[in-house]
């Protein structure tokens, strides 16, 4: 394996989405851009694109399943067949684009190119960018496997046609994805238009700038989705709740002080919520102080009120076990205005959403042994590997002056010796799995058992 | 340019300048024609005596596929990714016929070894029946998959179609209602080859392995341990020795007891990348063999031995070569543009 080498691999952008997303129109925008590069195009879909200097190809999907000694996963054999063609024209192309179907799971177009040795020395995975419908996402999630897989998959997430749902919306499906998909970049769109550098030339990652938009990603799991802290007036401020999707919902309300850290009240809320609940029925009365309260929904069709009794005027945390926008929870003052929580702070939540793909990043200081490292991968994905959608790492190994970087899809994985690590750059190892019921304790012991 | 490495003498008595990769090379059966398709399309017809180019076709839009010659060597016959086949006659400049293959790219043509001269075509998961005038006697789709083969029986009237999981079989006297004879194996088959004595079909996988079975009882072996998929394999003409080329080396099957099941094949002297193509000598032993790095090498057989006759660097870098029917001629078409003869004094 070089050493110290770029990888000069042609780099494979994936595109996927429902249909109506946008793909085609993104896909034409790529294509007229001015960027000067020769990029040849795999559609899935008979879309109505025609450019002169892209070479368009349309194939008709073909997944194959391959077992390959403890190694089993599905890849695309038309791309086999197809990109194996491509590549041994003597006009190369800058850079490959696979438009799949709209219901197509990204898994095995992705392990196509971990799979087949000649695909894996040519080409490189560069990134998957999924594009979403902001109007219909929503029931998508909701309906389709497929919808949810393309969203973990992704690399960069585009939330296209913003302009046809308003802004609070658009910030609900931006948290949602985010919890699903740690790692994604997130571009807002209309008429697919992106800049272009978010989509194309993803390699790498960068763990620090998912933490920067997601700083939940690398905290511990919470028994709740939301804190707010609320400044209530004096009289008689109201919790109010529409129906949702849960019947129940549990929530904890704290007595804080100005100078108190939202940390410290979350510290005790999750005590808290470990503790028997007190049963609340609509019109029910809550006291900030030591009570986790089970709020029941589903008595009554509509709004439920629950009015809020704090000694006094004051400030107050209040944790939820739900996200509040899926029960359009609002806080009203004594004139039944709604408030604005002073800060508020969305969690990492412990359960399972309506869907189970979660993100889980691990950052750790020491070097990791890379001996210890594949054995511990090896068995991780031999056993998990159907539920681990991807898996993404750059590491730190001892007495190597080069970043490691690596990727990984189902049960396959590739690394390669990266840049040099810069002088004012902390020499971190950082991992991060995008996938079903991941068990993030398990996932960092292991890998902390192969640090060096 | 080569360089010797034992005492055999090659010498190139010609070499001709392409634009592209070569994608495929076949000799006509009389000897006279190299036809050559490259990558991109463009077909041309060389005089295997001179190196003298003929006809330059323009071939497919998109990318020539495919070359096959009728028994006669009246006819070349090409299917390409504009879902074409094309028929061409070596004393004419222009097209003879054009047909539609299928909605897909065409990667198969065969004419049959019959005197009937009908050609056979495989687009996508369908193939397709034709008179040399035009006529479509039939198409029919066996497999689920797209077709990545088709070889015939050397002495039955059969015709092997091979494509993910299947290798169908399909009866040339029962055309108006083909047989539904096939063999399975779930992984992608890559290639099909029958034994030139007829006894045993093989085919390249996908998943790093190699699937043989015995005709007609169609008992099934499975040589795995490879390192990359099988895209190379050929049989000797005494039906003794299956080769095979995987990452970097050149294994021979020993098929002289019967189906080597439990015993270990020979691996050849090493090559230096994936092996990309590889053939025997029709009516001599020489074995060649050519891989991603553009390296040569040239085995003779000599009953349960091989010695390595020559190895050398291609310029032109390696794609694909053909050995010419009657004479020590290898014909080697480079990934770089040129086709090279190679000529054994040996």
């Amino acid at each position: 394996m070089p050493t110290n080498t770029a990888d000069t691999r042609i780099p494979v952008t994936v595109l996927t989405g429902f249909l109506g997303a946008g793909k085609t129109t993104l896909l034409n925008r790529i294509l007229t851009e001015q960027h000067g590069q020769r990029i040849a195009v795999i559609e899935n879909e008979f879309g109505e694109i025609g450019i002169d200097q892209a070479l368009v190809i349309n194939a008709e999907e073909e997944i194959f399943e391959m077992n390959n000694g403890c190694l089993c996963c599905t890849v695309r054999g038309d791309l086999i067949r197809i990109l194996g063609n491509l590549m041994k024209r003597r006009d190369k192309f800058d850079r490959i684009l696979v438009e799949t179907t709209g219901l197509a799971d990204p898994g095995p177009v992705a392990q196509t190119f971990f799979m087949d040795d000649e695909m894996k020395d040519h080409l490189r995975l560069d990134g998957i960018v999924t594009l979403v419908d902001c109007k219909h996402l929503a029931q998508h999630l909701e309906d389709s496997a497929e919808c949810r897989e393309q969203i973990a998959f992704a690399d960069t997430l585009v939330l296209n046609k913003v302009d046809l749902v308003d802004e609070t919306a658009v910030d609900t499906l931006e948290a949602r994805l985010r919890a699903m998909n740690g790692l994604a970049k997130i571009q807002r769109a209309r008429m697919a238009q992106v800049d272009l550098g978010q989509v194309l030339d993803l390699g790498g990652f960068d763990l620090k700038r998912a933490l920067d938009l997601n700083p939940a990603f690398l905290e511990p799991e919470y028994p709740f989705e939301w804190g707010g802290w609320y400044a209530l007036p004096a009289g008689e401020s109201v919790l109010v709740l529409e129906d949702g999707p849960d019947p129940e919902m549990s929530v904890v309300l704290l007595p804080v002080s100005e100078h108190d850290a939202l940390a410290t009240a979350r510290e005790i809320a999750v005590e808290l919520f470990a503790a028997t609940a007190v049963t609340a029925q609509p019109g029910d009365a809550l006291e900030p102080g030591a009570h986790h309260y089970r709020l029941r929904l589903a008595e009554k069709p509509g709004f439920k009120h629950f009015p809020l009794r704090p000694n006094a005027a004051g400030h107050v945390a209040l944790f939820t076990q739900h996200h509040p926008d899926e029960f359009a929870l609002r806080v009203l003052d004594p004139s039944g205005q709604p408030l604005q929580p002073i800060y508020a702070h969305a969690y990492q939540a412990g359960h399972s959403h309506d869907d189970t793909v979660s993100s889980v990043g691990i950052v750790e200081e020491r070097p990791v042994n890379p001996y210890k490292l594949n054995l511990w991968l090896s068995d991780l994905l031999r056993d998990k590997g159907a539920d681990i959608f991807r898996m993404k790492g750059v590491l730190h190994l001892a007495d190597n002056l080069n970043r490691f970087v690596f990727q990984g899809v189902h049960m396959l994985f590739d690394g390669q010796p990266d840049r040099p690590w810069r002088a004012d750059e902390p020499r971190l190892s950082q991992m991060i799995f995008i996938g079903r019921a991941l068990d993030r304790a398990e996932l960092t012991a292991g890998f902390r058992a192969c640090l060096d | 340019m080569p360089k010797k490495t034992k005492e055999a003498q090659v010498r190139i008595p010609w070499r001709v300048d392409i634009a592209d990769a070569v994608q495929d090379l076949v000799w006509s059966p009389d000897g006279r024609w190299l036809a050559v398709a490259e990558v991109s399309g463009p077909l041309l017809l060389i005089h295997g005596d001179n190196g003298v180019v003929a006809q330059r076709w323009p071939g497919h839009v998109g990318g020539t596929l495919q070359l096959a010659w009728s028994r006669d060597s009246r006819w070349l016959a090409s299917g390409g990714q504009d879902g074409q086949v094309r028929l061409w006659n070596p004393d004419s400049v222009v097209e003879h016929r054009t047909l539609a293959g299928g909605n897909a790219w065409v990667g198969g043509v065969r004419f049959s070894p019959y005197a009937d001269a009908r050609l056979i075509t495989a687009a996508g998961k369908e193939l397709r029946a034709w008179t040399l005038d035009g006529g479509l006697i039939r198409a029919i789709q066996p497999h689920a998959s797209t077709i990545t083969d088709l070889a015939w029986h050397p002495r039955q009237p059969l015709l092997a179609s091979s494509a993910f999981g299947k290798v169908h079989l399909w009866d040339w006297q029962m055309l108006d209602a083909p047989s539904e004879q096939s063999l399975s194996h779930s992984s992608p088959l890559l290639n099909v080859r029958w034994s030139p004595d007829g006894r045993y079909l093989v085919c390249g996988c996908q998943d790093n392995s190699l699937r043989c079975w015995t005709w007609p009882n169609a008992e099934s072996y499975q040589m795995s341990g490879y390192s990359a998929k099988l895209r190379a394999l050929a049989w000797d003409r005494h039906s003794r020795w299956l080769a095979t080329g995987d990452r970097e080396v050149v294994t021979a099957w020993d098929f002289s007891q019967g189906a080597p099941m439990g015993q270990m094949p020979r691996d050849l002297e090493a090559m230096t990348d994936r092996v990309l193509d590889l053939a025997f000598q029709p009516g001599g032993e020489g074995l060649a063999a050519g891989d991603q790095s553009g390296h040569l090498m040239i085995w003779k057989t000599t009953g349960p031995d091989f010695q390595l006759l020559w190895q050398g660097a291609l310029r032109d870098g390696f794609q694909r070569l053909a050995w010419h029917p009657h004479r020590r001629l290898l014909a080697v078409g480079g990934a770089e543009g040129a086709v090279s003869m190679f000529e054994s004094a040996a």
